[in-house]
């Protein structure tokens, strides 16, 4: 009854901010039962929460996008930086038994 | 030593990408000239135990995550850069300035045009292209340890338990971190990206968009 309770009293109450809080730590951690209930009517109320929750889901997938290939494209290493390092590894080289 | 393990071929073959992948994760220059040489100086003390099971720029990444990872745990083990944190976690607007007001939304939200993710052709790719080198500067912006958290979730893919022991943070205050992270990178890229403050400049800059499309792709 307390749990019912809890879940009508959140669904009545969300509001924007915490709506997209939780969606966006959907990813990590399980929301609660109550929770999901509330951000799903929340939204089906909010115009700029459904469209909020699009963002975030196009957001996550250029995110995704950009792990995978971000190493497709190199910065070419500073020349001082690069002799710097080749200094570095013929001195470990040289120091090697 | 495993042949092809040679360190100056290292620099030519992998150096930029290491560099760039160090750069990207860390955010400044120096941190990542430090995270690739510990890396590389690693790598080849360990050159021994290189079976050549994995590629070798696969191999020098790995090692180079780690040497990323503990550059944050050290970064964050500075008593300055943790009072920073933990004033960035008291500010209750810092992130969301200007997104809500009074728990709602200050403007109304846009709908976004898609974006350029996963597109192939040549304009296509290099939309994609100039739109993460977008949303990089957009990360690269956000406040550190807010940008800190949101590549060790995002980008390095580490779970929860990990980024809070790097960082030094409650679970609770990395969902927070990151939430703001988001809501910050959603209002930058409404408008770097799409070049708008609400919706209908937005739908004025989609269709310009479209203007653009790679005919091979429309």
């Amino acid at each position: 009854m307390t749990r019912l309770f809890r879940a009508i009293w959140l669904v009545l109450t969300l509001r924007c901010e915490e709506a997209d809080r939780l969606r966006s730590v959907r990813a990590m951690r399980d929301l609660t039962r109550s929770e999901r209930l509330a951000e799903r009517v929340h939204a089906g109320l909010c115009k700029s929460c459904r469209h909020a929750r699009k963002q975030l889901d196009a957001l996550d997938h250029a995110l995704q996008d950009l792990r995978e290939t971000s190493d497709a494209e190199p910065v070419p290493m500073p020349a001082e930086t690069r002799e710097r390092l080749e200094r570095a590894l013929r001195k470990r080289s040289d120091d090697r038994p | 030593m495993e042949p092809g393990l040679d360190p100056s071929r290292w620099l030519c073959a992998h150096g930029d990408a290491l560099y760039a992948y160090a750069r990207q994760r860390l955010g400044d220059a120096e941190s990542a000239e430090d995270a690739v040489q510990s890396a590389l100086l690693a790598a080849l003390d360990a050159a021994d135990s290189y079976r050549g099971q994995s590629a070798e720029r696969t191999w020098l990444t790995g090692i180079l995550r780690h040497k990323i990872a503990d550059t944050l745990r050290q970064r964050y083990r500075d008593e300055r850069r943790a009072e920073a944190l933990r004033r960035e976690l008291a500010d209750p607007s810092d992130g969301t300035t200007g997104v809500f007001s009074d728990g709602r939304w200050a403007e109304r939200q846009p709908a976004w045009a898609d974006l350029p993710v996963g597109r192939s052709g040549l304009t296509g790719e290099a939309e994609r292209r100039e739109f993460q080198k977008v949303l990089l500067a957009a990360i690269d912006r956000l406040p550190p340890a807010m940008r800190d958290a949101l590549v060790l979730r995002e980008l390095e893919g580490l779970e929860t338990d990990a980024i809070c022991e790097v960082l030094g943070v409650t679970p609770t205050n990395l969902w927070t971190l990151i939430h703001r992270a988001k809501a910050k990178l959603r209002k930058e890229l409404t408008r770097e990206w799409f070049n708008a403050e609400d919706g209908n400049d937005l739908k004025k800059a989609a269709r310009s968009r479209g203007d653009r499309e790679d005919p091979a792709t429309a």
